[in-house]
């Protein structure tokens, strides 16, 4: 019971977090647009964007992985 | 380039005719006078001239007071200069001398390159006065034209086409020329109504006999070598026959009636 | 108090060096945030709408209060449409109860209705459990029809998809969070949180795995990462970018000041004699309500699916067109405003942003503007547009050309001659106004009835009508102009001007106070635009008239017509000035009619195409919206269809003939029906 949750709880975790660096970086993308950048910068943003997401999910589960709490039964 | 137009107003023929048969004229008053409708074409087509060529475009007109309103709708349509031939001694004018009186102005404004005008006027309808200018001032006269392929007032040429029966001829004539035009050669433009409003406050120079150089003896209903002797109303057109029935028999009937009509052998 | 304190949940917790820190230090940020955003509302907007001219909407303050509460709370715009209406509803009012809970909870703890929680700290949780439910339903149903049914007016964008994502994700923690302290709390403190947080509840079960340290942890830290900081900045980024969630204060505002004349009302072009230049070539010619307008628009594209263009294929998309013109506004209106006035030089609007075959696909028939929520006006604009076309660059179809020649020349868009303007009514002994002994009306005939051969026959119904009924009417005959609606609809307000101060001239001489119309476009024009030029009448429609006269009545209808019909409301009778129970009544006063209802009838009537003075245009482009409406008609299976207007008999009768259904169908006006069965 123990550890089949731990998992269970990480990859909640995992999407909770990756759903808050989804709207933070799209919206970072989007103010920057809006305040006038310029439209051929996009796939630029886009790819920096998508590397860094995917190192903060590795950050994360790596992290989670590591220092989430032993659970109880 | 210079180019000049003459431009006539009429009585507006959608409204009711009336006519002073003693004298042959029309009733003129009571009648919404307008542009005349061939001289909207001649007009149109000096403004294309310019945007073509660059120059400037003089509007002229023979007329009482109330003539002051084409040259208006001239100037609305940023024709450049007008000015209105006006002596007591003009009234009655037949078509040569209108056209003497006319070709004194072209005269006076000096350097004209070519002269636009419609074909006809809708009242009096005799469609002779363009030519009639030309042979006044000894230029080239292109009538019926339908077209004008090229203007190069440099090398003094001109190349019109003129719709004749059964086809179009070309022709090639030296500048000035007097170009009356046909229905249909452009499409008039409206004016815009700044055009419109700036045009209303101008003041419409005038010339008269004197300053045209023009023998009172020879112009007015007195110097007028025609006069009109008689004026008929056509008598009103029958109703008419609606012949109703199935498509092969009413075209058989027609036909019969052609040939007996001898429309049709 | 720099150690440990058990807070009011129960939790360990460094109230002085991290707790309290955390929270002022939000609070603080949460101000600075507002200011950034009334800021950014002067800078980024508000300057913006000044850059267009004066127009003042600041009259009748209450009615427009009124009306902006019954809008924003009462969402009285959306019930048109049940899905999307409901829809937003649960959204609005979600959204408004999570804030409500939260602020009350917010500031409890300092005035000490958290130790123990006192009833309104409970009651407060629940209205934000309540309303985040709310918010799921409704953000549901949103996510469903915009992704999965994509119905074609809505245009999804990146930040429409942030928005949700960013909305899901602060939704559900705010749940969690909620869930963390339940589960540390416990039954102590609170025993019964099932009754007021169920959903937290449910979730803080899942949390009891998890031991207290780390629970401790979680509800300081996790709550400010990933609740309390994507929560700001999801407002920053509302506040102060461009996102289509600004509506929620932009379409308000525009709610407050929208028109509280009647629709398709236009208005003249002010200070005619020294104006340089007319209509509107460059967005800043606009007024700062039209570009107000632009911005509040919420791209939810009600418009598009009324619009009879749009739904005939032509180019014309009112929301296409507004967000265009919005776009251009935040495009070239900061260039504008860098740059002083004399040395401006603005782009112009048609042609980039706008294309002619858009301007003059649109029909003015109003359709947009009442389905519009945020009541964004759009018919004022496009005249705008085509008056600089018309009247500045003289850009326009030929067949435009002629219709404004022919008004100029004959006085009626026919071009007819204006002599034979009374020849309809040579044998039915009408006379003419001044010959009538103490008249009680002028019978204004309008073009379409004194030219038209169909029409005309109308005309002819209404003077038997008129005549049986013993009131006395005359006509103007050869001096009525044309009410001078096509002219100005096109854009020729000089025109228009001209036609209607030469009318208003001659029925002024003449003494006229009642005015009966047959037409819609002339009673409209004649009622509510001729005073801007000093024409004060009172107008009626025949219809209102003809329902007078059956009412009291002095008309009896006996004759029976065995027939069902189906009745055509007009734009200008209708939407324009909310004529629809007369011509009902009349229909129903006649004995053996039997009345059914096309599906877009009343408000929602589908325009027959010839306002806008599409009359006189040819449809170059797609289906033909004549047929289009007699098809919704063939649909009722109606044997007749009723018109009170000559454009909508013209093009319903044509429709008929192209729809090959003349044997079965026949379009009348209602006056003729009565003469039927007089």
């Amino acid at each position: 019971m123990e550890s089949s949750l731990r998992p269970v709880a990480i990859v909640v975790e995992v999407i909770i977090l990756m759903g808050v660096i989804y709207s933070l970086f799209l919206g970072v993308k989007l103010s920057a647009l809006d305040f006038g950048l310029e439209e051929k910068y996009q796939r630029f943003i886009d790819w920096v964007f998508m590397i860094m997401g995917c190192l903060a999910l590795v950050f994360f589960v790596a992290h989670l992985i590591t220092f989430y709490p032993r659970l109880f039964s | 380039m210079k180019i000049a137009v003459c431009i006539k107003q009429v009585p507006d023929t959608e409204a009711e005719i009336k006519w002073d048969t003693p004298k042959g004229t029309l009733k003129r008053d009571g009648m919404n006078p307008v542009i005349n409708a061939f001289d909207e074409f001649a007009l149109e087509e000096a403004l294309l001239t310019r945007e073509k060529c660059d120059g400037d475009i003089v509007a002229i007109t023979m007329g009482s007071e109330k003539a002051n309103d084409v040259l208006r709708s001239a100037l609305a349509l940023t024709v450049n200069e007008v000015h209105r031939c006006t002596d007591d001694a003009f009234a009655g004018s037949d078509t040569y001398a209108t056209a003497s009186v006319l070709a004194a102005a072209l005269k006076k404004i000096g350097n004209v390159d070519v002269v636009f005008c419609g074909k006809q006027s809708t009242d009096g309808n005799t469609g002779v006065v363009g030519a009639e200018v030309a042979a006044i001032l000894g230029w080239s006269p292109l009538t019926y034209v339908s077209k004008v392929r090229q203007i190069d007032a440099a090398n003094k040429k001109i190349v019109v086409e003129r719709a004749i029966e059964g086809g179009i001829e070309v022709t090639e004539a030296k500048l000035p020329a007097v170009v009356s035009v046909i229905k249909g050669i452009n499409e008039p433009r409206l004016p815009n109504l700044m055009g419109i409003k700036k045009a209303a406050k101008v003041q419409i120079p005038q010339w008269n006999a004197d300053d045209l150089g023009v023998d009172k003896g020879k112009v007015g209903a007195a110097g007028s070598s025609t006069r009109v002797v008689e004026i008929a109303v056509a008598p009103p057109r029958g109703a008419g026959e609606i012949l109703k029935g199935e498509l092969e028999d009413v075209a058989n009937i027609v036909t019969d009636r052609l040939i007996d009509m001898k429309v049709i052998k | 108090m720099n150690s440990l304190t058990r807070f009011w949940t129960d939790q360990e917790v460094y109230i002085m060096k991290v707790f309290l820190p955390i929270i002022i230090g939000f609070l603080v940020l949460f101000m600075g945030l507002l200011v950034i955003f009334a800021l950014s509302i002067w800078w980024r907007h508000y300057r913006l709408w000044h850059l267009g001219k004066e127009e003042n909407r600041s009259d009748q303050g209450a009615t427009r209060l009124k009306t902006l509460l019954a809008v924003t709370f009462g969402h009285i715009r959306f019930w048109k449409e049940l899905y999307p209406g409901t829809m937003h509803f649960l959204i609005f009012w979600g959204a408004i109860l999570i804030f409500l809970g939260k602020i009350v909870r917010l500031f409890s703890y300092p005035v000490g209705l958290t130790n123990p929680p006192q009833d309104i700290f409970k009651y407060a949780s629940f209205v934000s459990e309540v309303g985040g439910l709310l918010v799921i339903i409704g953000g549901c149903m949103a996510i469903y029809r915009r992704y999965i049914v994509r119905p074609s007016r809505l245009e999804t964008k990146p930040t429409n998809t942030l928005i949700y994502s960013w909305g899901a994700v602060l939704l559900m923690t705010g749940y969690f969070v909620k869930g963390y302290r339940i589960a540390i709390i416990g039954s102590g403190v609170v025993p019964d949180w099932l009754s007021w947080a169920p959903v937290s509840y449910f979730i803080s079960r899942f949390f009891l795995i998890l031991p207290t340290e780390p629970l401790n942890e979680l509800l300081v830290w996790h709550r400010v990462l990933i609740h309390a900081l994507p929560a700001f900045l999801f407002f920053a980024y509302v506040f102060i970018t461009r996102t289509p969630l600004q509506h929620f204060f932009l379409s308000p505002i525009n709610v407050y000041f929208h028109n509280l004349k009647s629709k398709g009302v236009l208005l003249p072009i002010p200070n005619f004699e020294e104006a340089e230049t007319f209509g509107v070539k460059e967005i800043s010619e606009l007024t700062w309500k039209q570009l107000l307008d632009l911005e509040a628009c919420t791209n939810c594209g009600r418009c598009q699916d009324v619009c009879p263009a749009h739904l005939s294929q032509k180019p014309l998309s009112p929301r296409r067109m507004t967000q265009n013109l919005k776009d251009h506004l935040r495009r070239e209106g900061p260039k504008l405003l860098a740059t002083p006035q004399d040395q401006r030089q603005p782009e112009a609007i048609m042609e980039k942003t706008v294309n002619e075959d858009e301007l003059w696909a649109c029909t003015a028939c109003m359709a947009c503007e009442e389905a519009c929520p945020v009541y964004v006006e759009q018919i004022i604009r496009n005249i705008d547009l085509r008056r600089y076309l018309v009247l500045v660059e003289t850009k326009y179809s030929s067949e435009v050309r002629l219709t404004l020649k022919n008004l100029e020349k004959n006085n009626n868009p026919w071009g007819a001659s204006r002599g034979t303007r009374a020849e309809w009514a040579k044998d039915l002994g009408v006379k003419s106004f001044a010959e009538v002994e103490n008249p009680e009306f002028l019978f204004w005939v309008g073009c379409c009835g004194s030219f038209d051969a169909r029409n005309q026959k109308v005309a002819t119904s209404m003077v038997k009508i008129l005549q049986a009924s013993g009131i006395r009417f005359g006509i103007l005959g050869n001096e009525e102009g044309c009410c001078g609606d096509p002219a100005r609809r096109i854009g020729n307000e000089y025109l228009f001007q001209t036609t209607a101060e030469a009318n208003i001239g001659i029925m002024k001489g003449y003494g006229v106070k009642k005015i009966l119309t047959l037409c819609p476009h002339c009673f409209h024009i004649l009622k509510n635009e001729y005073p801007q030029l000093g024409g004060d009448f009172q107008v009626f429609h025949h219809t209102q008239f003809l329902m007078e006269l059956i009412a009291s009545g002095r008309l009896k209808l006996t004759k029976p017509i065995n027939k069902v019909i189906t009745y055509h409301d007009s734009c200008y009778l209708g939407r324009a000035n909310q004529i629809f129970e007369a011509p009902r009544k009349i229909l129903n006063s006649i004995p053996g009619l039997k009345l059914v209802e096309m599906e877009r009838h009343r408000q929602r009537s589908f325009c027959c195409g010839a306002g806008g003075g599409r009359m006189w245009m040819e449809e170059h482009i797609g289906t033909r919206i004549n047929q289009m409406r007699t098809d919704q008609a063939i649909a009722t299976e109606a044997e007749l269809i009723g018109t009170a207007c000559p454009y909508c008999l013209t093009m319903l009768f044509d429709g008929i003939k192209e729809k090959g259904k003349a044997e079965t169908m026949a379009a009348y006006d209602l006056s003729e029906l009565v003469d039927q069965s007089m």
